[in-house]
């Protein structure tokens, strides 16, 4: 699988103070990559990292296949574009004269591609509003058009939907699908609210205390939150049989233990088993909502 | 380099405060001459030379907030995440202010070379005769 992102044992410190402590991590290409942590975990300071706009302690960080301290890094650099913490935005221009000033910054030949780009961010229709006079949700969305300026394979956003009303929130969850689906572009997601990253990530990342403390696709994840029920029985091959005789989804832990996703009717799944000579010893349900999952991963206080 | 060059000279082309200092400098320049002349002065040497005051004044005002914008409003990052150095970046906004100054002391020097060659016999200074001549 190709990467477009490695970062290798990434550290860094601020005085005595290590924010990120050996962070490894891939960022498939093609792929929405959530980066999911509590406040103050680190994801920021990766993000800032990654993006150039500080150096690491200590690790590497590769782009493309570049590490950051080669010269050609600027190279992987072009392929990139970036909302870190806040849009930058020049307050006192355009909507269009913001990305015009950045076709000049990449030393673009032409302009051609601005009205084509404001149109995907829906911001066709702003003409002579000075950024300054747009709404927090424009504001992100014209941060996301300048990112956009140079046609990146790569976009990285961090926490785009802090402060958006839930409108603004819709507009950018389909934008970022929108880039992925019909650009191709990889896009890493930074933010502290799993269920929106949820609705739109391929993979995820969790951190915390400046650690990877797992990485997971979406399919993984979905598996890990949903209803499942632990059963152990006498033997698990007589139960497998017997589970797909019924076409019921299932997971073999051992062999006494297995998991049994989706709903069930017990009663024909005990009877079935009594049949074959299968005693079970124990049956228990759960289901994790991903508020819980993200707290039993991450830690946190219990509210109940 | 030079995109970033580029890029600074067309923000500062469209930057209003640099017009209006452009105009307070010509305006400046102009009140010195005509108060000069008015007043019948058989040199102006001293009220050339007083220039880099003004200038140096607006300099500070226009640099201040045209570089301090990039920073308040965060768009140096655009600079830097697509692969440009600070050191470039750096110089680059060096230049800029160069040009600018250049640019504020010729707004400032323009209206006295062009009464002042009316009035050239009046200079007892050779050199500065020979600097309003370009020499």
């Amino acid at each position: 699988m190709e990467y477009v992102l490695q970062t290798n044992a990434v550290k860094k410190d601020y005085g005595n103070y290590k924010v990120l402590n050996g962070l490894t991590m891939r960022v498939p290409k093609g792929s929405i990559y959530g980066f999911v942590g509590k406040n103050g975990a680190g994801k920021t300071t990766l993000i800032r990292l990654v993006c150039g706009l500080q150096r690491p302690t200590d690790g590497e960080v590769e782009i493309y296949g570049i590490e950051h301290k080669d010269k050609e890094i600027f190279k992987a650099r072009r392929r990139m574009g970036a909302v870190v913490e806040t849009p930058s935005i020049y307050l006192d221009m355009t909507a269009e004269e913001n990305l015009k000033e950045q076709c000049r910054i990449l030393g673009m030949p032409s302009f051609d591609g601005i009205a084509e780009i404001l149109q995907l961010v829906g911001l066709e229709d702003t003409g002579k509003k000075k950024a300054k006079n747009f709404s927090l949700g424009m504001r992100q969305r014209l941060g996301i058009a300048v990112a956009l300026t140079g046609n990146p394979d790569f976009l990285v956003l961090d926490e785009p939907i802090n402060g958006l009303d839930p409108q603004g929130i819709i507009d950018v969850r389909e934008l970022i699908l929108k880039l992925n689906r019909e650009r191709g572009i990889t896009v890493l997601v930074s933010s502290h609210i799993l269920d929106e990253l949820s609705k739109i990530a391929t993979h995820f990342g969790f951190i915390d205390k400046g650690k990877i403390v797992k990485e997971m696709s979406a399919e993984q994840l979905a598996n890990a939150c949903s209803k499942r029920i632990e059963i152990t029985v006498s033997d698990t091959k007589i139960l497998s049989r017997v589970l797909d005789g019924l076409n019921i989804e299932y997971s073999v832990k051992s062999d006494t233990e297995a998991e049994i996703f989706g709903e069930i009717d017990f009663t024909e799944l005990t009877l079935k088993l009594h049949g074959e000579h299968c005693d079970v010893k124990a049956m228990c349900e759960h289901s994790e909502s991903l508020e819980a999952f993200y707290i039993d991963l991450l830690g946190g206080k219990s509210n109940e | 380099m030079n995109r970033l060059l580029i890029a600074n000279f067309m923000r500062i082309k469209k930057n209003k405060l640099f017009w209006v200092l452009c105009g307070v400098m010509a305006f400046v320049s102009l009140m010195t001459v005509v108060t000069a002349i008015s007043n019948r002065a058989t040199q102006i040497d001293g009220l050339m030379c007083i220039f880099v005051i003004p200038v140096e004044i607006a300099s500070a005002i226009f640099i201040s907030i045209f570089f301090g914008t990039e920073y308040g409003d965060g768009t140096i990052r655009n600079k830097l995440v697509v692969g440009h150095d600070r050191r470039q970046i750096y110089f680059a906004n060096l230049i800029t202010v160069a040009a600018f100054s250049l640019v504020l002391s010729a707004a400032y020097m323009l209206p006295i070379e062009f009464w002042a060659f009316r009035q050239l016999h009046y200079l007892r200074s050779k050199p500065l005769k020979l600097s309003l001549l370009g020499f």
